[in-house]
């Protein structure tokens, strides 16, 4: 294997939590996740080598990530093919208290416009306004605005299960 | 500060769960070695080639065939040569400097708004591009019936063909690639793009297109000259050596990566080309046309080796 090759491996699976939430939240069901997955790590290695530490990997992973998963949107033609993910599928199954709470969060975030998804993903990520302002290429003014229509969307998503 | 305590608070719930998958996924290997060789071989061997690039290269090879063909069958008059060669100047354009999509490399370097904005930029400009091709189509029509009885017909008629199909091309990119849809920057929210009309407007024009290309085809035959039937089977030739070397073409392209094809297509288009090479060398012979034989035997010579090779490099991509 070449250096580049090793680096490249190395940081995908430092970040490979990163890029299946990004994947997770944008996919309608686990084969599309694995597509979407399978669809940001070309996107990153296409790009590994343009990828000069201008920003940290962290942000030019989500970067790449976020980008990917809001081009191809939903219900559209995969370019790549399905290779499965190596993870438990039960880590993600709403059999126990934990998996129905992600389950709900997904749920929500699902509801979502793709761009207020991955505003909130990162918001979710504790990634600060500016930060989060870099990556999606908003002021951070907007950010913060943006932020707080989407909570509200989130939290009136509350209210109504609740109701239910 | 407070008000982010605040919000935190009442969104706990939700990051709560964020954190809860965060930990579940820590003892998930997740990524397989079998994947990141698979991301790896596509920056060498990209096979993601979009209907655009099938686009431009069929448009780049299908033009000058189309004038070559043309001229076989004795129908290129300067007037052709020039209408061909600022269609195939203007796709240039189009296609690489007007056409441009975000590259995948760059997706790292730019923000979510740059990338959306990028793409609604190109697909407004596909839509900007059919509007104005319909536009030079109808102009070009206009003309046809101006120089009516002129021995351009057949000239127009592919050139219709040739707009309408890229008209056509660019509806099927919009609908499987962009399904329907950009994402307006503006907004974040998804927005339909192209309509009914387009569709009723491709289609009638596909149709007229359609018309006078055969149209063409059979004035032209008919007017060779007064050759008859060496006219025709001349015109026949040339399509069979077409198609032919369409398959070769095509072939190459798949095998480099630049583009997809089927192999069922290339197969059926063979067929069709070898289908029509013979008729040709069986009627010349019946007929005695002694001019055509020989041109003809050659001709059926290519159109068997042309696609044999066409198919040979269709098969031996690797993927």
């Amino acid at each position: 294997m070449k250096v580049i090759e090793l680096e490249f491996t190395k940081l995908v699976r430092e970040y490979r939590k990163t890029i299946y939430t990004v994947c997770y939240f944008f996919s309608d069901n686990p084969t599309d996740v694995e597509d979407l997955f399978q669809e940001v790590l070309v996107n990153l290695w296409k790009g590994f080598a343009k990828f000069r530490g201008d920003s940290s990997p962290k942000t030019w992973i989500w970067r790449v990530s976020l980008n990917t998963c809001c081009n191809i949107e939903r219900g559209k033609k995969r370019n790549v093919p399905t290779i499965p993910l190596v993870i438990d599928k039960g880590v993600m199954s709403d059999s126990d208290e934990g998996g129905k709470q992600i389950k709900m969060l997904y749920e929500r975030i699902n509801r979502l416009e793709l761009f207020d998804r991955a505003i909130i993903l990162l918001w979710l990520e504790s990634m600060r306004y500016d930060e989060i302002a870099a990556i999606v290429g908003l002021s951070t003014a907007a950010v913060t605005s943006r932020l707080f229509r989407i909570k509200e969307q989130l939290k009136s998503m509350s209210n109504v299960s609740d109701k239910s | 500060m407070s008000e982010n305590i605040l919000e935190l608070h009442e969104l706990e719930e939700l990051k709560a769960a964020y954190n809860l998958m965060d930990e579940r996924l820590d003892g998930q290997e997740i990524v397989s070695d079998e994947q990141l060789r698979e991301a790896m071989m596509r920056k060498f061997n990209d096979i993601r080639q979009s209907t655009k690039e099938a686009l431009i290269w069929g448009n780049l090879l299908f033009v000058p065939a189309m004038a070559w063909w043309a001229w076989a069958i004795g129908r290129l008059s300067l007037v052709g040569i020039i209408i061909f060669g600022v269609y195939w100047v203007a796709s240039l354009i189009f296609r690489f400097f007007i056409l441009k999509r975000t590259k995948k490399e760059d997706y790292g370097s730019y923000d979510l708004k740059t990338l959306v904005e990028k793409e609604s930029i190109y697909s407004k400009n596909i839509k900007w591009c059919s509007i104005g091709s319909l536009i030079f189509l109808v102009v070009f029509f206009l003309l046809m019936f101006i120089g009516r009885g002129k021995t351009e017909w057949i000239i127009f008629g592919v050139m219709a063909l040739l707009i309408v199909i890229s008209i056509c091309i660019r509806k099927l990119v919009i609908k499987f690639k962009y399904n329907g849809q950009a994402i307006d920057p503006a907004t974040g929210k998804p927005r339909k793009l192209g309509g009914k009309w387009i569709s009723i407007i491709g289609y009638t024009f596909f149709g007229l297109a359609g018309c006078f290309f055969l149209i063409g085809t059979v004035m032209s035959v008919i007017d060779s000259a007064g050759m008859g039937w060496l006219g025709l089977l001349k015109g026949l030739n040339g399509l069979a050596f077409l198609l032919a070397s369409i398959v070769l073409l095509l072939g190459i392209l798949h095998q480099k990566g630049k583009i997809n094809v089927s192999y069922k297509l290339l197969v059926v288009l063979t067929v069709i080309a070898i289908a029509l090479s013979v008729s040709v060398a069986g009627i010349a012979t019946l007929k005695d046309i002694t001019e055509l034989t020989k041109f003809s035997v050659q001709t059926l010579l290519s159109t068997i080796a042309f696609p044999g090779l066409g198919l040979s490099f269709h098969k031996m991509r690797k993927d």
